[in-house]
């Protein structure tokens, strides 16, 4: 319930994590990134989500990006901290260190990978709301997790006192629907896949979204998006979001994410570094495809010779 | 590949990890499974695999169990260390441990979660296989990790040096059998799912099983499906299996897999304990349905059991 706890609001960005090729984090270009996108006009930050390969990073490095993210981002901008782990009690632990670290709120999603039932997860935010005590952005991933929590369940989440607000990442839109009627009055209901649907969702009353591919690859332009959304500018909104659309359901075919956007991030001068093993960087074939892409849509002069 | 590296056959119970109330190991009753498996028929066991709730264990709690049934069966049977981890650095260091402390092998599935590609997976494994030259057993559970060690992947990896087995556990039977045709010489092919299909399993070419409710909850007749099909004997295998299945079907859905089985066990009087959030026990209505399923299938002495 949020209640006034949180004002959150508009584009929140899902950092990249660089890492050198070597496999340490690139803080200088972590940092970078950070900065570049809120001279892009982003509105908010997600620390160590799925584009920041999460599952990759032990505790002490999320602890180290929150503070990162703090530093660079200063005292006044929105930055959460993904901080979901399988065990109850280490998620909880994680996500007060994280509001010690300096995030505002912390990202959960389901606990992944040991199939729970609607009992345990009911549970898992319940335990989290009650000990944490700080602002919940609770996470729908259902690609990812294998859990959909049904807009019920979520309208159920959404009465517990630290559940302030929602990524909702269902592909259903339906869904994305359902879940703003039934509790878009307690809880900040963000949009997730906003390269698809970022403008249409803030027109339906979301009160923002989180961006990642197109935020991060098209800079200022993308992320535009929400504020021509408030504005009702339909024609340049939806122009706009053609042209994400485009990105990514062209960039879905290269490699794994977010290997894809950090190989187009580097093309691009940006800040993207490489990716940690399990996930390799792309090849040389992809990186070809990458960088065709980009020039299709006329980000990228000329191909460069990969 | 294999190539005379280990003789791992039969059936390998993937042990439950018994948990007190509050959470901690508790090391008396998961010596206590060990030993009753082993003493029911199974020829290998293995430790910190998804039965075993591995989510919920450190890399050090894994260790410490490996080594714990390495001191209570090592000496008898094969044991099995589950490994697996998303970043692959940690998973080499977790399996480089684990062959330290004397396990058999490895069993690792692909990792899951972050939506890795079968470029991805191969150089995982190929990176595990170089730093810890210890024997691997795949396991390939596309559901609970998003990505299918289809038989032509398995082919692939078969070429990786400490690559021995595979757990194939796909849902589809088809895969299963043209996993054995593609590299049942190279690989040691375990099943999954063996409540359900050991008895195919076996008949298809399957050189084990990595069993679950099967093993910990039918005890001695569940285990003894295995050699009961690989000596033909298969009017039997068929009995047992008929239960096996009827009772997987019957308590499907009504809990978690590990909490469906501890509380089996628990109500068995078998060493089972408590899961470990984010699981929960067994509420008092589902422990109704999983004993009601029970006692269809005869497990119970007495029809009524106070919850």
């Amino acid at each position: 319930m949020n209640n006034g706890k949180v004002n959150w609001a508009g584009n929140f960005v899902a950092l990249a994590t660089p890492f050198t090729k070597d496999g340490a984090i690139d803080e200088k270009m972590f940092k970078a990134n950070v900065e570049l996108l809120l001279s892009e006009g982003a509105d908010g930050f997600v620390v160590c989500g799925c584009t920041g390969e999460v599952w990759s990073l032990d505790n002490e490095e999320r602890l180290r990006l929150f503070r990162l993210a703090r530093e660079a981002a200063g005292p006044k901008v929105p930055i959460i901290g993904g901080t979901t782990l399988i065990l109850t009690s280490k998620a909880i632990e994680l996500s007060k260190a994280a509001i010690t670290a300096g995030c505002d709120g912390v990202l959960l999603m389901p606990p992944y990978y040991a199939v729970p039932g609607e009992r345990e997860i009911k549970d898992y935010f319940k335990r989290a709301s009650d000990e944490v005590k700080s602002p919940i952005f609770l996470y729908n991933m259902p690609k990812r997790t294998g859990i959909n929590l049904a807009p019920s369940l979520i309208s159920e989440l959404a009465k517990l006192e630290w559940i302030v607000a929602l990524k909702q990442s269902t592909n259903d839109f339906n869904e994305l629907e359902a879940t703003l009627a039934e509790c878009g009055d307690r809880i900040s209901v963000f949009a997730g896949h906003s390269a698809e649907r970022g403008f249409s969702a803030v027109m339906l009353g979301c009160p923002g979204f989180v961006s990642s591919m197109e935020s991060q690859v098209m800079g200022r332009e993308a992320i535009s998006m929400y504020r021509l959304a408030k504005e009702g500018k339909v024609e340049e909104g939806t122009r706009v979001q053609r042209r994400t659309v485009a990105l990514d359901v062209s960039m879905r075919k290269v490699g794994t994410f977010p290997a894809n956007m950090k190989t187009a991030m580097n093309l691009l001068g940006r800040p993207g570094g490489f990716c940690r093993q399990p996930l390799l960087d792309l090849n040389t074939e992809e990186r070809a495809k990458v960088a065709d892409i980009l020039v299709k849509l006329g980000l990228l002069k000329q191909v460069i010779a990969a | 590949m294999n190539n005379g590296k280990v003789e791992w056959f039969g059936n390998f119970p993937a042990v439950v990890s018994p948990f007190t109330k509050d959470g901690a190991i508790d090391d008396g009753k998961f010596v206590a499974n060990l030993e009753l498996l082993v003493s029911e028929g199974a020829r290998g066991v293995v430790v910190s695999g998804s039965n075993g709730e591995s989510w919920a264990l450190s890399a050090q709690e894994r260790l410490r169990l490996f080594k714990l049934a390495k001191n209570a069966v090592g000496k008898r049977v094969s044991v099995i260390g589950g490994t697996g981890m998303i970043p692959t650095g940690s998973v080499v260091e977790l399996t480089v441990a684990a062959k330290e402390v004397g396990v058999d092998g490895v069993m690792i599935m692909p990792p899951y979660y972050c939506g890795p590609s079968r470029r991805d997976v191969i150089a995982h494994y190929k990176m595990i296989s170089d730093e810890a030259k210890t024997p691997i057993l795949i396991y390939n559970s596309p559901k609970a990790v998003g990505f299918d060690v289809t038989a032509d992947v398995a082919e692939e990896l078969s070429n990786i040096e400490w690559v021995v087995g595979i757990k194939q556990s796909t849902l589809d039977f088809t895969v299963f059998e043209q996993t054995v045709a593609a590299c049942g010489d190279k690989l040691r092919v375990f099943t999954g799912h063996s409540a359900k299909r050991g008895l195919a399993a076996v008949i298809a070419g399957a050189v084990g099983f990595v069993s679950s409710l099967d093993s910990h909850v039918f005890g001695r007749e569940g285990i003894s499906l295995f050699d009961l099909a690989v000596n033909g004997e298969y009017e039997k295998a068929k009995q047992i299996q008929m239960r096996t299945l009827q009772f997987d079907r019957a308590v499907a859905g009504i809990a978690s897999g590990p909490t469906i089985m501890k509380a089996a066990m628990n109500l068995l009087g078998r060493p089972g304990g408590y899961p470990r959030r984010p699981l929960l026990e067994a509420s008092r209505g589902e422990l109704e349905k999983i004993e009601a399923a029970m006692d269809g299938a005869g497990l119970l002495k007495k029809s009524s059991i106070a919850a």
